[in-house]
C-alpha cells in the first residue's frame, strides 16, 4: 500500500526485518511483558511499594490457573466464550502497530486506523462477557460497558488523528520519527490525557470502571472463574500496557533520549507512563459513565477538536519539520 | 482481613473462603448456602467464632490445599430452584430441609456476618465483605442470639414465598405458564415503563449478602434497563451487632460509622477510599489507645477526602433526594437529609466532629429509603441505599417483610 | 498481511495453552454449575431479556460523528499539501456536527437518568 503523506519507500515492518516468527514471538513477548508489568505497577498503587505487591500478579494468576471454572445456569456459551477470548485477542492483536525495537509488526498507511479497530472491537466482546452467563449484574456491566463507549469513542479518535495529524502519517514509526526535534506531548498536551483516560475507559480500570464496578459485584467479569478470569483479566492488563507504549510512541518521542540505547528509553518511558496511570486512577472515585457521557460531549469533544485544530494551523504554518 | 492482605471477593467466582461468623438466623444461613454452591474449587468453609480467630483463619486458609477443599458441589441448580419453588409450595413451616443434608460444614454455620477471601496464599484473599460491620477485627465477632428461631422459621419462609412465587406468577402473567420455564426458570415478562412503553422487565433482587449491602436488608424490584420499578424494601432478617460494641455507645457509633464510610466508598467505587477507611476501622477497635488514636485520625483524614472530593460530589450529587416528595410518608419530614452526597458528607463531618451542631446521623429503616429507589437505576439505587445509616435490624421479622 | 495472521494464530495458541496447562494442573477437572450470583437470592427469572438502554438517542448522535471519523483518517495526511482549505473545510464541517450535538445536549439527551 502506497502511503500518501510520506515520500520514499515503505518503511521496514517487523517482520521483514527479523523473519516471521521471531518477529511475532517479540510481539507476544512484548504483550506479556507490559501486561505483567502494567498488573505489578496497579498493584503497587493499590497496596504500597512491598515485595508482596510484585509477587501478586503472578500468585493470583496461579491461582486462577488451578482453580475450577464455572458454567451459570444456561449461558449463551459460545457468545461467552467467544467474548472471554476476544479481550487478549485484541489487545495483542493491537500490538502489531506498536514499535518494537525501533519497527511494528505491521507497518501499513494506516496504522492508527489498525489501532482504533482493535480497541473499538472490544465493544462487542466486553458486552459478550456481560451477555454471555445469564446473569443479571453482568448483563448491567456489559451495557455499561457500551454507555462508557459512546463517551470515550470519539475523543479517543480525535486525540489519534490529532497525532497523525501533526505527523502527517498514519504510521506509527512515521509519527515516531516527526518527533525528532519535539515531542508532541508538548503542542497535543490535551490529546496525550485524553488517550491515556481513554484507554483507562476501554479496559475498564480505575476511575472508569464502572462496567466492573462494586455497585454491581464486579459486572462484566462476575461470574468468572478459574482461566477464564485469568484470560480476561491479562487481556485487560495487556491493552493498558499497549496502549501505554502506544502513548509513548504517539506522545513522547518512542525511543528517543540521550545515551542509553533506544529500547531502554522506549521502555522507561512507557514504565513511567504506566506508573502516572495508575498513580491517578487508583486515587480517585469512579466516574459513573452517565455522567461521564455528557461531560465527554460537551468538554472532551470540543477540547480534543480545539486541540486537533491548533495542531491544523501549527502544520500550515510549517511549524513541524 | 486487611491486615493478612486478604481482598474482599464481590461475587463468589472470585471467592476461596466463606467464613460465617456468628450464629445466623435462618434466610440467612440459606443465602450463605447458596453463596457457598456458587463458589469454585478449590473452596472452604469455616464458621469463626470467638475463641481465637487468628487460628481459625490460618487453619481456613490451610483447610484450601487439603483434599476437603475439592469436595463436590452436591446441589445442582436446577435442584435449588425446585426447591425453591418447593419451598414457596410448602404451606407446613417445613423449613428448608432438603438444601442441608448435602454440606458437612454448615451444620455450625450461621453467619451474622460472613466473608470469604481468596485462598492459597495468606497475603491475597478475595474476601466477601457481607456483615456491615464486625469483621474487620479479630476478636469480637461473634454473637448469639437464641432468640431467633420461630421468628427466622417464619421468616424463611415468607421470603421463600416472595421468590418462587413472585418469580412464577410474574413470569406467568405475561404470556408464559410452566410451559415457558427453560431450564426450571422463568423467561423475563413485559410491562410498561415509566414512560408507558412496553418493555421487557426483569425480576431481580439485592441482598442480602452483597458487597457494600446491608446485610439481611433485601430489595426486590422489577428492572426495564437498569431502572427499578416496583421496588419493595426490607430486612429479611437482623444482624445483631457485638455485644463487645455496645458497652461503649459512642465508641460503637463512631465504628459504625466509619464502617459506613468505608461501604459508601465502595459502592461509589473508590476502593482506595474504602480501604483507608477500614485500617482505620481495624486501628479503631483496637485495645491499645494509641492504636485507637491513630485510627481516630486516620478516620478524620479518610472522611474528610470524602467530603472534599469534587470528583465524588459530581459523580454522586443530585442522587437520591429526599426533600420535594410531598406526596410520600411524612412520618419523618422532620429529617429530610437530602441527597447522596449530602448524607456523605454529613457523615463525614460527624466522623470528623468539626460541627459541634452534628452529633450524630439519624438512623433510618427501609420503609424510610424505598421510595427513593421506586424508578432509580441500578447504580443509584446502591448509591442512596449506602448513604443511609440502616438502624440495627429488628432479628425478628414481622411476615409483612414484602410489601411491592 | 501475514504476520497479523500468524500473530492471531500465536496469540491464540497462548490462549487454548493456558486453557491445556490449566486442565492440566487444576484438580477439579469439570467446571461446576451453578447459580448465576443474584446477591445471595435465588434468580427468579432468566437475565437473558430484552435490555432498555435508555441512552440510544446518545448512539444516533455517536454514529453521526463516527461516520464524520473515517474521513478524518485520509484528511490528517493531506492538510500539509491542501493547507488552509483542507483546515476550513473539515472545521466548517465539524462546527455544523457540533451544532447538532449542542441541541441534543439542550434536549437534555445527553443525560437520561
Amino acid at each position: 500500500m502506497p502511503d500518501p503523506g510520506v515520500s520514499g519507500a515503505e518503511p521496514l515492518s517487523l517482520a521483514a526485518a527479523w523473519g516471521l516468527v521471531p518477529a511475532v514471538l517479540a510481539v507476544v513477548a512484548a504483550a506479556l511483558v507490559l501486561g505483567t508489568v502494567f498488573a505489578i505497577v496497579d498493584n503497587v498503587a493499590i497496596n504500597g511499594a512491598r515485595v508482596r505487591s510484585a509477587a501478586e500478579p503472578f500468585r493470583t494468576s496461579l491461582r486462577w490457573l488451578i482453580q475450577q471454572r464455572r458454567t451459570t445456569l444456561s449461558p449463551d456459551r459460545l457468545l461467552w466464550r467467544a467474548g472471554i477470548v476476544a479481550v487478549p485477542v485484541l489487545a495483542v492483536l493491537s500490538l502489531a502497530v506498536v514499535p518494537i525495537g525501533g519497527r511494528t509488526l505491521l507497518t501499513t498507511s494506516a496504522d492508527l486506523v489498525w489501532f482504533n479497530a482493535m480497541e473499538a472491537l472490544l465493544w462487542a466482546a466486553v458486552w459478550l462477557v456481560g451477555w454471555g452467563p445469564n446473569a443479571v449484574h453482568a448483563l448491567v456491566g456489559g451495557y455499561r460497558f457500551l454507555a462508557q463507549g459512546l463517551a470515550y469513542e470519539l475523543p479517543l479518535m480525535f486525540a489519534l488523528i490529532t497525532a497523525g495529524l501533526g505527523a502527517d502519517s498514519l504510521r506509527t514509526t512515521g509519527i515516531v520519527a516527526a518527533q525528532e526535534n519535539l515531542w508532541f506531548v508538548v503542542t497535543m498536551p490535551v490529546a496525550f490525557v485524553v488517550f491515556l483516560a481513554s484507554a483507562a475507559a476501554f479496559t475498564f480500570w480505575g476511575p472508569f470502571a464502572a462496567p466492573a464496578g462494586a455497585d454491581i459485584a464486579s459486572g462484566v467479569i462476575s461470574e468468572l472463574s478459574g482461566v477464564d478470569r485469568l484470560v480476561v483479566q491479562a487481556g485487560r492488563a495487556v491493552f493498558l500496557g499497549a496502549a501505554a507504549a502506544m502513548a509513548v510512541a504517539l506522545f513522547l518521542g518512542g525511543g528517543a533520549g540521550p545515551w542509553l540505547g533506544e529500547p531502554v528509553w522506549y521502555l522507561l518511558k512507557t514504565f513511567a507512563v504506566m506508573a502516572a496511570v495508575a498513580a491517578v486512577g487508583r486515587r480517585v472515585p469512579l466516574l459513573r459513565p452517565d455522567r461521564f457521557v455528557e461531560f465527554a460531549w460537551m468538554v472532551l469533544v470540543p477540547a480534543t477538536l480545539l486541540q486537533t485544530l491548533m495542531v491544523g494551523l501549527l502544520v500550515i504554518w510549517g511549524f513541524y519539520p | 482481613m486487611d491486615s493478612r492482605g486478604w481482598a474482599r471477593a464481590l461475587s463468589p467466582a472470585e471467592a476461596g473462603l466463606l467464613l460465617t461468623i456468628g450464629t445466623l438466623p435462618a434466610p440467612l444461613s440459606e443465602a450463605a448456602d447458596l453463596l457457598w454452591s456458587q463458589m469454585p474449587q478449590p473452596r472452604h468453609r469455616q464458621a469463626i467464632d470467638e475463641t481465637g480467630v487468628g487460628g481459625q483463619l490460618d487453619a481456613a486458609v490451610a483447610a484450601l490445599s487439603t483434599p476437603s477443599a475439592y469436595e463436590h458441589h452436591v446441589v445442582g441448580p436446577a435442584a435449588q430452584l425446585s426447591q425453591g419453588s418447593e419451598a414457596s409450595h410448602r404451606s407446613d413451616g417445613g423449613h428448608h430441609g432438603g438444601m442441608h443434608d448435602h454440606e458437612e460444614n454448615e451444620e455450625d454455620a450461621d453467619p451474622a456476618h460472613e466473608l470469604n477471601h481468596d485462598h492459597q496464599n495468606p497475603v491475597q484473599h478475595t474476601g466477601h465483605d457481607m456483615g456491615g460491620h464486625g469483621m474487620d477485627h479479630d476478636g469480637h465477632a461473634t454473637d448469639e442470639h437464641d432468640g431467633h428461631d420461630a421468628g427466622g422459621h417464619e421468616m424463611d419462609h415468607s421470603d421463600h414465598e416472595m421468590g418462587g412465587h413472585g418469580g412464577h406468577d410474574m413470569g406467568g402473567h405475561a404470556h408464559m405458564h410452566h410451559g415457558g420455564e427453560v431450564a426450571g426458570l422463568a423467561m423475563a415478562g413485559t410491562a410498561p415503563d415509566r414512560d408507558g412503553l412496553q418493555l421487557d422487565e426483569l425480576k431481580v433482587a439485592l441482598g442480602p449478602v452483597l458487597a457494600g449491602w446491608p446485610t439481611g436488608l433485601v430489595l426486590k424490584a422489577s428492572m426495564q434497563g437498569d431502572v427499578l420499578t416496583n421496588v419493595s424494601l426490607s430486612w429479611i432478617c437482623g444482624v445483631e451487632d457485638d455485644h463487645h460494641l455496645r458497652q461503649d455507645s459512642r465508641h460503637r457509633s463512631t465504628l459504625l460509622l466509619v464502617d459506613a464510610l468505608a461501604q459508601f466508598a465502595l459502592v461509589a467505587g473508590w476502593p482506595h477510599a474504602a480501604r483507608q477507611a477500614r485500617h482505620a476501622r481495624a486501628a479503631l477497635s483496637s485495645d491499645d489507645p494509641d492504636e485507637r488514636r491513630r485510627g481516630r485520625r486516620r478516620a478524620r483524614a479518610v472522611a474528610q477526602t470524602i467530603r472534599r472530593s469534587p470528583l465524588l460530589a459530581w459523580s454522586v450529587g443530585g442522587l437520591g433526594d429526599d426533600r420535594g416528595h410531598a406526596e410520600e410518608p411524612d412520618t419523618r419530614q422532620a429529617c429530610r437529609t437530602g441527597d447522596v452526597l449530602e448524607r456523605v458528607r454529613a457523615l463525614c463531618t460527624v466522623v470528623i466532629g468539626d460541627d459541634p451542631s452534628m452529633e450524630t446521623v439519624p438512623g433510618v429503616g427501609p420503609e424510610d429509603v424505598e421510595f427513593l429507589l421506586e424508578g432509580a437505576e441500578l447504580a443509584a439505587a446502591r448509591l442512596i441505599v449506602a448513604s443511609f445509616m440502616f438502624e440495627t435490624a429488628p432479628t425478628v421479622v414481622h411476615s409483612g417483610a414484602g410489601h411491592a | 498481511m501475514a504476520a497479523v495472521v500468524s500473530l492471531l494464530v500465536a496469540v491464540l495458541a497462548l490462549i487454548l495453552g493456558l486453557y491445556g496447562v490449566s486442565m492440566a494442573f487444576r484438580i477439579a477437572r469439570k467446571p461446576v454449575d451453578v447459580l448465576p450470583y443474584e446477591s445471595g437470592s435465588l434468580p427468579q427469572q432468566h437475565a437473558f431479556s430484552r435490555y432498555h438502554v435508555r441512552w440510544y438517542a446518545v448512539t444516533l448522535l455517536f454514529l453521526a460523528f463516527d461516520m464524520e471519523m473515517i474521513f478524518m483518517y485520509p484528511w490528517a495526511v493531506v492538510v500539509a499539501d491542501m493547507g488552509a482549505s483542507a483546515v476550513i473545510e473539515m472545521f466548517g464541517f465539524l462546527a455544523i456536527l457540533f451544532v447538532g450535538v449542542i441541541y441534543v445536549w439542550r434536549e437534555g439527551a445527553l443525560r437520561w437518568s
